[in-house]
């Protein structure tokens, strides 16, 4: 107590002293009321602050249960990285990530854009989303803004990716297994059910030797069975085992009706390939 | 008292990290840019209209699954009427009885494959129905698997034949 005294009289001379004295109501005050009027965030002063980044994913985590949870890996094979786009991508995640708020999942998410693949700080997979409340009113609401806050996120990864002119969903398809096995590796994760949602329009562009470049091709039923064939003979694409699989990007965009078709057939040839359950 | 206030407004923003921009500083939108799509080439439908002579009399025609349904689906695709138009002429010409038959490629549970391949017969008779073709004339059958090697998925078994016999 006498060294804390006397380190503060050595660091504030009387003068200085007094002035702090008369400030420190004020200053207090400002911590509290500045922030609200300026629309700022004051988690950091009530113990709720923000780690890193832009979303605090941990206040929409709990504690696994003991016989583990789902995990839902993301995969987004960014082909346009307007704001048009992210919206149409979050959106048609939105349910998914509505349902792992509801029943409590692991969340991944992997993107890509024809470069390295880019993980996301709020979903790493290594915990478990869910919002739980006593009141059942109040854990709608807040399940709503959680939702509607992870959106968000996916909106700026996908926002965020620097697209190249070339890529392929390959690589994201390669990596699912890897990917589980990862969050599976995790010390205190235990991964039950696998749902890898791949955001994908399927038409890749990746050069010759990536097995789903469709550059050039014919939109035919043995075109895309040949291509996808291959994939899996080269091993670029294994099979993903008992994950489902759901492909939620085939022909959402302003792809022309040969391209729509080809997708379509691909989508069809990689399914009945990469799991038992896809769709 | 001014100082005060404005050193107090400065330490309460400094703080608690609230500096202009702040809120969304780690998102950084990348400059827009799009993949360039690759070029695909129309494939013309298959010739459905002509009928091919089988052994015991009656005609036959087949379409690619693939071209109609989407997968594991039985609902008729929009384009898929483009292809079924092609056949109605000769279909209406027909005295005889007329056979829709579904079949699937080897991969999955047999009576799943059983199932999906009737359903589709049956969406190309209903479709078929509706252009005035009657259902007394029209029989339906899903033959499944029937032909395919188990467990590989072969486009060219998952099709539908239309019978005239």
């Amino acid at each position: 107590m006498t060294h804390r005294l006397s380190l503060r009289r050595a660091l504030w001379p009387p003068r200085g002293a007094a002035l702090v004295r008369r400030l420190a109501p004020l200053i207090a005050v400002s911590l509290l009321v500045v922030p609200a009027l300026t629309a700022c965030d004051p988690g950091g002063l009530l113990g709720t602050a923000k780690a890193s980044g832009p979303l605090d994913c941990k206040i929409y985590q709990e504690k696994t249960p003991k016989d583990g949870a789902p995990l839902l890996l993301v995969l987004l094979d960014v082909t346009d990285n307007s704001a048009a786009t992210a919206t149409r991508v979050a959106s048609r995640v939105q349910p998914y990530l509505d349902a792992a708020l509801r029943d409590g999942s692991y969340i991944r998410l992997v993107a890509t854009a024809g470069g390295p693949m880019i993980y996301s700080d709020c979903f790493h997979g290594d915990r478990m989303f869910q919002v739980k409340r006593r009141n059942s009113a109040r854990e709608e609401k807040d399940r709503a803004a959680a939702s509607k806050a992870l959106g968000t996120e996916i909106s700026q990864v996908v926002q965020s990716t620097k697209v190249g002119p070339t890529g392929s969903a390959t690589p994201l398809l390669a990596g699912i297994n890897d990917e589980v096995a990862t969050v599976r590796a995790t010390p205190g994760v235990k991964a039950t059910a696998v749902t890898a949602l791949v955001w994908s329009d399927l038409l890749g562009t990746g050069g010759q030797a990536d097995c789903l470049n469709v550059d050039g091709k014919t939109a035919s039923v043995t075109i895309a069975e040949a291509v996808v064939k291959r994939c899996f003979e080269t091993g670029q694409i294994r099979s993903a085992g008992a994950t489902r699989v759901r492909f939620i990007g085939v022909n959402e965009g302003s792809a022309d009706r040969p391209q729509q078709e080809l997708a379509r057939y691909l989508k069809g040839e990689l399914c009945r390939r990469i799991s038992s359950d896809c769709d | 008292m001014c100082v005060g206030v404005a050193l107090a407004l400065t330490v309460g923003l400094a703080a608690t990290g609230c500096g202009s921009g702040s809120g969304g500083a780690s998102f950084v939108a990348a400059p827009h840019a799009i993949r360039s799509a690759p070029a695909v080439a129309a494939d013309p439908l298959p010739p459905l209209s002509k009928f091919v002579t089988q052994p015991d009399g009656s005609q036959v025609t087949t379409v690619s699954s693939d071209y109609l349904f989407d997968s594991n689906s039985s609902t008729l695709m929009p384009q898929a009427v483009t292809a079924l138009e092609q056949i109605l002429p000769a279909v209406r010409e027909h005295p005889g009885r007329i056979s829709v038959i579904g079949y699937s490629d080897g991969l999955g549970r047999t009576e799943d494959n059983q199932e999906l391949s009737l359903d589709r017969a049956k969406a190309v008779e209903a479709w078929l129905a509706t252009q005035n073709i009657p259902s007394s004339v029209l029989d339906v059958e899903g033959r499944g698997k029937q032909g395919a090697r188990d467990g590989v998925p072969d486009a060219s078994r998952r099709r539908v034949e239309i019978v005239l016999r």
